[in-house]
């Protein structure tokens, strides 16, 4: 045993020599690459590029440590920190600008009075019974909160106004070398500092810290101990709040005026810091802030990327964020995992058949009865269900998180644009015609090799590690990859439409006397593959690949064990994933006839990942609720645009303030109530009302005719062959909480 | 009426096809009109998450002509009747809106829309006669090549890119540096930093030929800058650096107002006082560049193609059509008033239809053969003589800066006047398309 131990501690001592060995060898090649031999490096300039960096780290750390103090005080990772933080900046400008209270009230009220009173709300109404959700619904519950305070305050407080805070001490500062450093900016670098050093000694000298510390590292055990959870936890978020307040005023002062965008997108390019620091050390988020403002500072000092990589210093954080991912330690396996596990249902064919053979009809009569823009929101809800059924084996059943679908739908339209667009030309030979068919097949094939190169982080990150790799990724490759001159380049690229048998889906047709407007065809070869694909993924969720898929979600240690090959099985898994999407992406460019960097930005696949949990994460059909709910919102808007709800004397659109992200952000904020979601939930209610009547029919039954809730036996057979693989797993009060969340330090 | 006609044609007396038709019934000719309405569509990009109201100006724009037009007796005989179809940032969106507009408006007035590079929909359109001829468009924001270049788009506001070079290795491009000439004149050769838009390819490619054309005219380039629009303003503190430590003496940035703030707010703390030139872009000519700026921008320097319509300086009083617009826009912005003149071009090509063939002679077709003669379209007077028509970036401006908390004409200094020397244009040959 010592033996095997030593050397499993020596391949990982090499492992990350080799590691850092290539990314110094990386960094070298970039800097010697695009190093601007036209910058002089005198004293000045190298005060003013640690000035510069530091007063840029300052910043990114202190968005980063409110991230960092909620993630330690609540192990939810909230996607939301930045929009509370926004949220409280305007509510600052309300109080100071709008009422005209003096500075230090407006301040007082809004950090210690609107922030706690926000984050109790936040943590009664929506934290709370997360704490055992699955990874998935606790991030796209924040990520529906983020969604719904954007929309909230674009409504409340319309953009067409200029909002500005003024700065602390105005332009009051000092010199070092020829840089100027404001008062505003040294306010922000020491409340950093005494934050830090206030958490700290917060979390680890008092009583009530090392209570926030337990409660979550395990909630009942703390209970047992004589902790007050509910009411520890309110004060943690309470706390977090706070935070975001404090952020979001440093930064409405950077950016000069209130905008809902900048205050709340800003804490993505923070992740980084927070990373770095491990999501739970304030003073290495400091680092890890200080490390990004260098290296951003670094980059427009000393670097000229030229024309093919100039917008490639926007990525700078979302590379930091990857590094930095890829030097944690390897997650360790971890055994049974404790709390509500999503239900992947096993569905029977005959079933599965009967419900795409309904859909191909619905979609029929529809495609003869809409007109053009309803069709072709038909279309795209299916390229989109498309996409979002990428995610089922991926996520729903495997357990790994990904916001980079969005990138594997961009690889899709770009293999269709060159290998069908193009003319089907590959090394001097007519392989097809343009807009072959062939093209959606190469756009799949395509992406899979991009879904193995995002999945070798995968192998050694998990939850929510992973899932931020996955966002970093999706973040470098529109600048990185989808805006270089062979791809997209600036003027993005006309896509072909597809041909089959000279028949161009899109045109107008006529079958039995019934006339199909143009875009028709489109829906139904979208309603098609979805058909083909979800029959292909009920298929592989009967197989026993899935079976292996959802223990290796389950437990990676007793599927190791079992000899189950994990590094072949995330392969597969993500292959699989990525091959889908880029079918989706295809598919995505053929409707839109043109394909551009700006389709494929990591924040327009967001929708994908919330909406299909929403749905059902694990289901076929929750990728269809899911891509017609998401363009539901739209339709509402345009069907019904006048309707409107009175809250006091304010008056709202209704449908636009759900379109504007309220909808979908609610959507999401009601997962926390149902993780499996709406589709699996309905369908669990129909099963129990028809088993309720059949008992009450036989003369007892379960719920005995009183609207019990009592849950169908976890493998029951089902009449019609249908049956649970996995029951939710009940965690009881004397099991331990799951240990996944790092104890602070 | 027809032996009416006949009769006078053959007696040689003058009678124009308007007094011919004057008596007929109006009727309705083509999609989107009746015989008392002419509907138009405006499609823009407004409600959008994180960037409430983005071309809300776009749509008071459109709307106020539509109201100033029907209060004035219509067109034709009608009223204008305007379909507001919200975009917001979704190509998806922006290209149902042309298909529902396709089938039930007229033409589009003040498109502004984002993130659509395929305009099949407006060019393959058919008309009440089933025939593919186009959906009249005169848009003020044109992001995209092809939009840039679509066959029944005129951009009130011409690009930059000469269309039939789109093809070229290298394209050509139209550049207006007037206000350049002025710089150079004012202050000697100038060295510059140029901030770029980082955030969208197209807008960055708006930007780099008029910061070549720069070059060639007198101001050399120091350093080129993408930014993203949502940088911080500490963002800017290595740039204002820059522009002290090699005392460049003219700075322009390329994005909205907001970014022109930030580099002026912390070129301001960095003590940059070499810079004689501080530029911007016509989005600049905002009030909220002054809101939110203050003192900090006062010299800056904004030209258009327009008056002078903001502040104390407005110059409605020399002439009439500003003097409407200000009246039935409240809000007026840089997006309005390009909006107002697209309606006004609109009604200058609808005109000649009529004055062609009558009030029943409103056709798609009629329009779109009508719309590219108009090729010195001033706007009543409002902006200076552009070839909307020939899709040429007009040589004419006025140049502003904020003097005293206002917009402040500088040259050409007689109001309501403009600066319209042919040598204001230049040509310069890139490749921005296949870069």
């Amino acid at each position: 045993v010592v033996v095997t131990g030593e050397r499993v501690a020596r391949h990982v001592h090499w492992g990350r020599i080799l590691a850092s060995a290539a990314v110094t060898g990386f960094l070298a090649f970039v800097i010697v690459q695009f190093w601007n031999p036209n910058q002089t490096i005198d004293a000045n300039r190298i005060i003013l590029f640690l000035v510069v960096g530091v007063t840029l780290g300052s910043i990114y750390a202190v968005a980063a440590s409110g991230l960092v103090v909620t993630y330690t005080t609540s192990g939810i990772f909230n996607f939301a920190q930045g929009a509370i933080g926004m949220f409280l900046a305007f509510i600052y400008w309300e109080l100071k600008v709008n009422h005209g209270l003096p500075t230090l009230p407006a301040l007082f009220l809004t950090v210690f009075v609107a922030a706690p009173l926000m984050g109790a709300a936040i943590e009664v109404t929506l934290m709370r019974r997360l704490a055992n959700a699955p990874l998935v619904a606790q991030l796209v519950v924040t990520i529906g909160l983020m969604l719904a305070l954007i929309g909230l305050a674009d409504t409340i407080w319309p953009g067409n106004t200029t909002r500005t805070i003024g700065t602390f001490f105005g332009s009051d500062g000092f010199t070092i070398g020829t840089t100027f450093i404001p008062y505003f900016r040294v306010t922000t670098i020491v409340v950093g500092i005494l934050i830090a050093v206030f958490l700290r000694l917060l979390l680890f000298r008092t009583r009530l810290g090392v209570t926030m510390r337990a409660v979550v590292d395990g909630r009942d055990l703390a209970a047992l101990n004589g902790a007050r959870p509910e009411r520890v936890s309110m004060f943690s978020w309470a706390l977090g709040s706070s935070m975001a307040a404090v952020a979001g005023i440093f930064l409405a002062e950077e950016f000069g005026r209130l905008g809902t965008q900048e205050l709340t997108i800003f804490i993505v390019q923070a992740f980084a810091a927070a990373i770095i620091g491990r999501l739970r050390s304030l003073p290495m988020t400091l680092v890890g802030g200080l490390i990004i403002g260098l290296s951003l500072s670094f980059q427009r000092n000393f670097l000229d990327l030229g024309d093919r990589f100039s917008a490639a210093g926007v990525a700078i954080p979302a590379i930091i964020l990857f590094l930095a991912l890829l030097f944690l330690p390897e997650a360790r396996l971890e055994g049974r995992r404790i709390g509500h596990a999503i239900t992947a249902r096993v569905p029977s064919l005959q079933r599965a058949l009967f419900g795409f053979a309904v859909l191909l009809v619905v979609a029929a009569i529809v495609a003869a009865a809409l007109d053009r823009p309803d069709l072709r929101r038909a279309g795209l809800a299916m390229v989109t269900a498309l996409a979002m059924l990428s995610l089922v084996p991926l996520t729903g059943w495997s357990g790994q998180i990904s916001f980079a679908q969005i990138t594997f739908v961009g690889i899709g339209a770009w293999a269709y644009t060159e290998f069908s667009t193009a003319g089907g030309r590959m090394f001097n030979l007519e392989l097809y015609d343009p807009g072959s068919p062939w093209g959606l097949v190469a756009a799949a094939l395509v992406a899979v090799p991009v879904g193995l190169l995002m999945a070798l982080p995968a192998l050694r990150l998990q939850g929510l590690y992973l899932a931020l790799a996955s966002m970093a990724f999706a973040l470098m490759a529109p600048p990185l990859f989808f805006s270089q001159e062979e791809v997209f380049g600036n003027a993005g690229r006309d896509v072909a439409p597809v041909h089959l048998f000279g028949h161009e889906f899109g045109e107008p047709f006529e079958i039995f006397g019934i006339e199909f407007a143009r875009d028709a065809g489109f829906l139904l070869l979208a309603v098609l593959l979805f058909c083909v694909a979800g029959f292909g993924v009920v298929c592989l969720r009967r197989s026993r690949f899935s079976r292996r898929l959802i223990a290796m979600r389950d437990s990676p240690a007793a599927c190791a064990t079992l000899g189950v090959n994990l590094l072949t099985t995330k392969l597969a898994v993500f292959g699989i994933s990525a091959a889908i999407a880029g079918l989706a992406g295809a598919l995505l460019s053929v409707q839109r006839g043109a394909a551009q960097t700006a389709d494929f930005e990591m924040l327009l696949g967001l929708p994908y990942l919330l909406l299909l949990v929403v749905g059902g994460v694990a289901v076929v059909s929750g990728a269809l609720f899911g891509a017609v709910a998401l363009q539901m919102f739209t339709w509402l808007l345009i069907r019904f645009p006048n309707v409107t709800i009175s809250i006091g004397s304010a008056e709202f659109n209704l449908f636009a303030t759900l379109q504007r992200g309220v909808g979908a952000g609610l959507a999401g904020i009601g997962i926390g109530r149902q993780p499996d979601g709406v589709i699996p939930h309905v369908s669990h209610e129909f099963r129990e009302r028809r088993a309720r009547k059949v008992a009450a029919r036989r003369g007892a039954g379960p719920g005995g005719g009183g609207g019990g809730q009592a849950p169908v036996p976890a493998a029951m057979a089902r009449p019609d062959g249908d049956r649970v693989a996995e029951a939710p797993t009940e965690r009881t009060p004397a099991e331990p909480a799951r240990s996944e969340h790092p104890t602070a330090r | 009426m027809a032996l009416a006609v006949a009769a006078l044609a053959a007696t040689g007396l003058p009678m124009t096809a308007v007094e011919a038709q004057e008596d007929e019934a109006l009727r309705a000719t083509d999609k989107g009109i009746t015989a008392d309405t002419i509907n138009v569509t405006v499609v823009a990009a407004v409600d959008i998450p994180g960037a409430q109201g983005l071309f809300q100006g776009v749509v008071d724009g459109v709307e106020g002509w539509a109201e100033y037009t029907n209060d004035n007796g219509g067109l034709a005989g009608r009223n204008i009747e305007v379909s507001f179809f919200d975009s917001r940032l979704s190509g998806d969106e922006a290209r149902n809106a042309f298909i529902d507009a396709c089938e039930n408006s007229f033409a589009l007035i003040g498109t502004s829309v984002l993130f659509l590079n395929n305009f099949d929909d407006l060019t393959e359109c058919t008309d009440a006669a089933g025939q593919a001829i186009g959906l009249p468009d005169f848009p003020v924001v044109v992001a995209e090549v092809n939009h840039q270049c679509s066959p029944v788009s005129w951009a009130i506001n011409p690009p930059q890119l000469q269309c039939d070079t789109r093809d070229h290795p290298e394209q050509t491009y139209r550049v207006t540096t007037g206000p350049t000439q002025y710089y150079v004149k004012q202050h000697g050769d100038l060295e510059g930093a140029f901030l770029i838009p980082g955030d969208s390819e197209s807008a960055k490619n708006t930007t780099v030929p008029g910061i070549v054309a720069q070059g060639e005219q007198g101001i050399s380039i120091a350093f080129e800058q993408d930014v993203s629009a949502l940088a911080p303003q500490s963002d800017y503190t290595p740039i204002a650096a820059a522009i002290a430590q090699e005392s460049l003496t003219y700075a322009r940035s390329g994005l909205d107002y907001t970014s022109a703030v930030k580099l002026r707010k912390e070129a301001k703390l960095q003590s940059v006082t070499s810079v004689e030139v501080w530029d911007c872009t016509l989005q600049c000519y905002h009030t909220g560049l002054i809101e939110q700026g203050g003192a900090d921008v006062e010299d800056q320097y904004v030209y258009m193609p327009f008056l002078p319509f903001l502040g104390d300086n407005a110059e409605d009083q020399t002439n009439d059509m500003l003097k409407s617009f200000l009246e039935y826009v409240d809000d007026p912005d840089g997006f309005a008033i390009q909006a107002w003149s697209a309606g006004l071009f609109f009604t200058e090509a609808l005109n000649k239809v009529v004055d062609a063939g009558g009030n029943n002679a409103l056709t798609r077709a009629a329009l779109l053969k009508q719309a590219p003669t108009i090729t010195d379209f001033t706007a009543d007077g409002m902006m200076g003589k552009t070839n909307v028509g020939g899709r040429e970036q007009s040589p004419c401006f006025v140049l502003t800066q904020v003097r005293d908390g206002d917009f402040e004409r500088v040259t050409p200094r007689k109001k309501g006047t403009f600066n319209c020397k042919k040598s204001n244009v230049v040509e310069v040959k890139l490749d921005l398309i296949d870069q």
